[in-house]
């Protein structure tokens, strides 16, 4: 568990020590941007989302009391910051690129060296992008950044069920888009985007 | 049973208890549209946790940092964010900016780059008088262009005394902002100086200090460098080039006379 440490460095910081905070979110930056990229698509705008996050962190970490987990409450934000860019991305002119090679390149961690591996980031990247923004922050917050239900609840602000709900129609929407044939493809859920 | 709803999401992940889990196989085994959506969940699923730990641009933490050294904390919340005392400083050192004949330079890529017109000057010989930066120095600041002037003659070390003495009057756009380094975090120093660097080419002389602050609103690098003649001839003069902390962009620079 890193939140003892975190909440230490936390303390630090708010005693004044500047180098404990930039060592707080050095530790949490790859995961701040790592929600951002699944849920922005772009690694462009995940990096001006992880910048904003981190940014607002600044700014509200002395208000931060410690009655939720610190990596809960990150999360939080950042889930807050990209529905922002969401909402601005709806309202500018739809010119957003679909995946590249260098999108790929981006994507790619430095232990991820093997080609298929990066191809098929680029298909489930793509098929993240057809996903409602509700389902697919659960899901990316479910499946890539690996957090429990019941922490998933506390970011989002909704019941478990909700939010397991929200997983399992983002993960029917992800699974359709990647081209998984179904006999059923409308279903209940209202998430059908079978097309490519 | 009716759909299993939620369950079908732990079905999924493999978490159901005993009980459960045979409620929900008996349901698949009659409901194709259950059977065929745990399918396509599981594929995403897979998917989904298949993909690699995406790697953040270099500098994503930078503004964050330098934002939080510029934030009052519980501890120093009590302390005015602004020193009178402090503010009058700066209006005795734009005194002797404005005296000294400063010059800012706005938008350098319109015109011969200040660092190269500077170049010639880079010595060790700057060492003599400046001690090199020890760290990033984050200042709860946003340095305007107007005021870019004053800032480099301050950090160049002019007097306030004499300044006061020179009875200089100062425009309003000219008043420079409270300097007071909040932190100083030595551990941001080289990102900050290859940040420079990157920006500027060439950057000239002895790095001598360096700001973490805002510039016209955007989190940025403001580094002093002591610049001689050479020939082992102390500095003539200091030059403040100032670089995006995001992308490490030129943003502006100016220059002061010893």
């Amino acid at each position: 568990m890193d939140d003892p440490a975190d909440q230490e460095l936390i303390d630090r910081y708010l005693q004044g020590d500047g180098d404990a905070f930039a060592a707080l979110v050095r530790r949490h930056e790859r995961k701040v941007y790592g929600l951002c990229l699944r849920v922005l698509g772009d690694p462009d705008d995940a990096a001006d989302a992880a910048q904003d996050t981190l940014v607002m962190v600044a700014r509200k970490l002395g208000s931060f009391r410690g009655d939720a987990r610190f990596s809960t409450w990150l999360h939080r934000v950042a889930t807050n910051v990209c529905y922002d860019h969401l909402r601005a991305a709806k309202r500018r002119p739809a010119v957003r690129r679909l995946p590249d090679e260098e999108h790929v390149h981006d994507l790619g961690s430095p232990a991820a060296d093997h080609a298929d591996e990066v191809a098929g980031t680029r298909d489930v990247a793509a098929a993240l992008a057809q996903v409602p923004p509700d389902f697919r922050i659960a899901v990316v917050l479910a499946d890539v950044q690996d957090l429990p239900y019941d922490e998933i609840a506390r970011i989002l602000d909704v019941p478990v069920g909700t939010v397991k709900s929200r997983v399992h129609r983002g993960r029917l929407a992800v699974g359709r888009a990647l081209g998984v044939l179904t006999k059923e493809p409308g279903g209940t859920d209202g998430t059908s985007q079978g097309q490519r | 049973m009716s759909h299993p709803g939620p369950l079908l999401t732990d079905f999924v992940d493999g978490t159901l208890g005993a009980a459960e889990r045979a409620d929900v196989q008996a349901h698949l085994a009659t409901c194709a549209t259950c059977r065929d959506e745990v399918a396509v969940a599981r594929t995403a699923r897979s998917a989904l946790r298949a993909l690699p730990v995406a790697t953040p641009p270099p500098g994503v933490a930078d503004a964050a940092i330098a934002e939080a050294s510029a934030q009052p904390t519980s501890i120093d919340t009590a302390r005015p964010r602004s020193d009178p005392s402090t503010t009058r400083r700066w209006l005795a050192a734009a005194a002797v900016a404005a005296a000294i004949g400063l010059i800012a330079v706005a938008a350098p890529k319109l015109g011969p780059s200040p660092s190269q017109s500077m170049a010639a000057g880079s010595d060790a010989a700057a060492d003599q008088s400046f001690a090199k930066a020890a760290g990033v120095e984050v200042v709860d600041a946003n340095v305007s262009q107007t005021q870019l002037a004053t800032v480099a003659a301050a950090l160049g070390g002019v007097q306030p005394a004499e300044a006061a003495a020179s009875g200089v009057s100062l425009g309003e756009t000219a008043q420079p902002p409270d300097l007071q380094a909040r932190h100083v975090l030595p551990a941001e120093l080289p990102h900050a100086a290859a940040c420079l660097d990157q920006a500027f080419g060439d950057t000239p002389g002895t790095l001598t200090r360096v700001l973490g602050a805002r510039f016209e609103g955007t989190p940025a690098y403001f580094g002093l460098y002591a610049v001689g003649p050479g020939a082992g001839l102390p500095p003539t003069r200091v030059q403040l080039l100032v670089a995006s902390v995001r992308g490490c962009d030129v943003l502006a620079s100016a220059y002061a006379s010893l």
